[in-house]
């Protein structure tokens, strides 16, 4: 054994844990040729001494009473009072059309949320909120509403434009008087709502309506329901283009 | 009945809620516990409050005490080897207040070392204060393996379970800590060597100076 080997077992052999017994008569041989191991030797045993005085020493020392007796007194309130299970956890494995379901929900929560928030301007009331003639006949509707917000068709029709850098905000939709009365009994599903792009717009003096065809999705965006049997077919859709170009408002028929 | 349990079987009643079997695993292993907190602190407070939070932990269920990782005694030395890390962490920058009446408590309390036989034990009562000193000093990770295998007498398996290392780390940090033991009692050992001498130094120089001084003063009379 060399000084390497005896530095590993050094431990063991003062500490009286299991060694084999080759290991301790080769490392007590080696102490006895080597001053500097056997130096090392009575170091750890003086250190194992030392050790051993200081556990005995405490061997009688343990918590005062005083803790037990709070512990008893935790343990009874615990017993009295138990903690509230948890409720066992459910799998996380929800099923797809749940998902959906609550995409959809929440979807049309934030959309209604947003609708109350952005309540009609002052400048869009009266500019639509204007007498109008009694109600009109049925094939006469489109006019009439031309007429209530004093529509200038212009040459040829143009596809709707949006202004650059911005969206239509959907704002809480407002009824233009006269046509609530007939709008049930005609071909309109739903009554104009205006689009807000959120900057500040002018009182529109006058503009055209255009009629479009829209995918049945764009329902959704205004808080109206879909049917799932006539998803795919489009919806029409009257806009209400103002002089800039800008629609206005949207109101979809049948 | 109690008394003849296992401690696995002692845990299975206490989650039962079994008051006798958290009584006697209470009584079985708190001193263990004690001792392990006040050695690794050098406090009393320390130790007691460590000590009531061990048993709090396994009251409350909190530990997850799992026989397969180890043994329930290394599970506890774990969690209370937990807590005086904390709370040694925690009033690291505290200033200690004592109790004492010189305003100083000792960091050795007289009353922790044997008073039997006052003039055998006068060697010994400094011995078992150096050591003990001296594992206050080492760093707390030296430390808890000296105070768990060398004075708790733990199975280097029970500590690695205790200490959540490998056997071999346990190993190794031990015999670091071993070393800086002798290194430390050795230094504590020269010193009080250095202040002997110095003393009967001092004493000798008194002596003499006294000496010649009668003898001075013989010549004058």
């Amino acid at each position: 054994m060399n000084c390497r080997e005896f530095e590993d077992i050094v431990n063991d052999l003062v500490r009286a844990k299991m060694i084999d017994a080759a290991s301790r008569a080769a490392g007590t041989a080696h102490a006895e040729i080597c001053g500097r191991c056997a130096s090392r030797l009575a170091d750890e045993r003086a250190v194992s001494a030392g050790l051993k005085s200081l556990a005995v020493s405490d061997e009688g020392m343990v918590a005062p009473a005083s803790v037990e007796a709070a512990l008893l007194e935790a343990f009874r309130a615990q017993a009295s009072n138990p903690p509230a299970r948890r409720l066992p956890v459910r799998s996380k494995n929800w099923p797809r059309w749940a998902l959906a379901a609550a995409a959809i929900l929440i979807a049309f929560g934030f959309i209604l949320y947003r609708a109350v928030q952005n309540e009609p301007r002052k400048d869009d009331k009266a500019l639509i909120k204007k007498p109008t003639t009694p109600p009109p006949s049925v094939d006469r509707e489109e006019q009439v509403v031309n007429d209530a917000v004093k529509t200038e068709p212009r040459r040829g029709s143009r596809a709707p434009r949006l202004r650059r850098g911005s969206q239509p905000r959907l704002v809480k939709p407002f009824i233009i008087d006269g046509m609530t009365t007939y709008a049930k009994d005609s071909e309109y599903e739903t009554d104009f709502f205006p689009l807000s792009y959120g900057g500040d717009q002018k009182p529109m003096e006058s503009g055209e309506v255009i009629r479009v065809q829209m995918p049945r999705s764009a329902l959704i965006a205004f808080g109206l329901p879909v049917s799932i049997e006539r998803a795919d077919v489009p919806v029409k859709a009257d806009l209400l283009i103002g002089e800039d170009g800008l629609a206005q408002a949207i109101r979809f028929v049948r | 009945m109690h008394s003849t349990l296992s401690d696995d079987e002692l845990v299975t009643l206490l989650r039962a809620g079994d008051e006798i079997a958290f009584v006697t695993l209470y009584r079985r292993r708190q001193g263990g516990i004690y001792r392990f907190a006040l050695r690794m602190s050098g406090s009393e407070a320390i130790a007691e409050d460590v000590t009531q939070e061990v048993f709090m932990t396994l009251m409350r269920g909190d530990g997850h005490y799992d026989p397969s990782r180890g043994s329930f005694s290394a599970y506890l030395f774990g969690v209370a080897r937990n807590q005086v890390r904390r709370r040694l962490e925690k009033d690291r920058f505290l200033e200690p207040i004592y109790d004492d009446d010189d305003g100083r408590e000792s960091p050795t309390p007289e009353r922790l070392i044997a008073l039997n036989d006052p003039l055998g034990d006068l060697t010994r009562k400094e011995t078992i204060a150096s050591v003990r000193q001296a594992v206050l000093a080492l760093p707390a990770h030296y430390r808890e393996v000296v105070v768990l295998c060398d004075l708790q007498e733990m199975s280097y398996a029970d500590a690695s379970a205790a200490l959540g290392c490998a056997v071999g780390t346990v190993r190794s940090r031990l015999h670091r800590a071993r070393a800086l033991l002798v290194e430390k009692l050795r230094a504590h050992q020269s010193a009080e060597e250095a202040a002997e001498e110095a003393a009967e130094g001092a004493a000798e120089g008194a002596a003499e100076g006294a000496a010649e001084a009668g003898q001075t003063s013989k010549c004058f009379v």
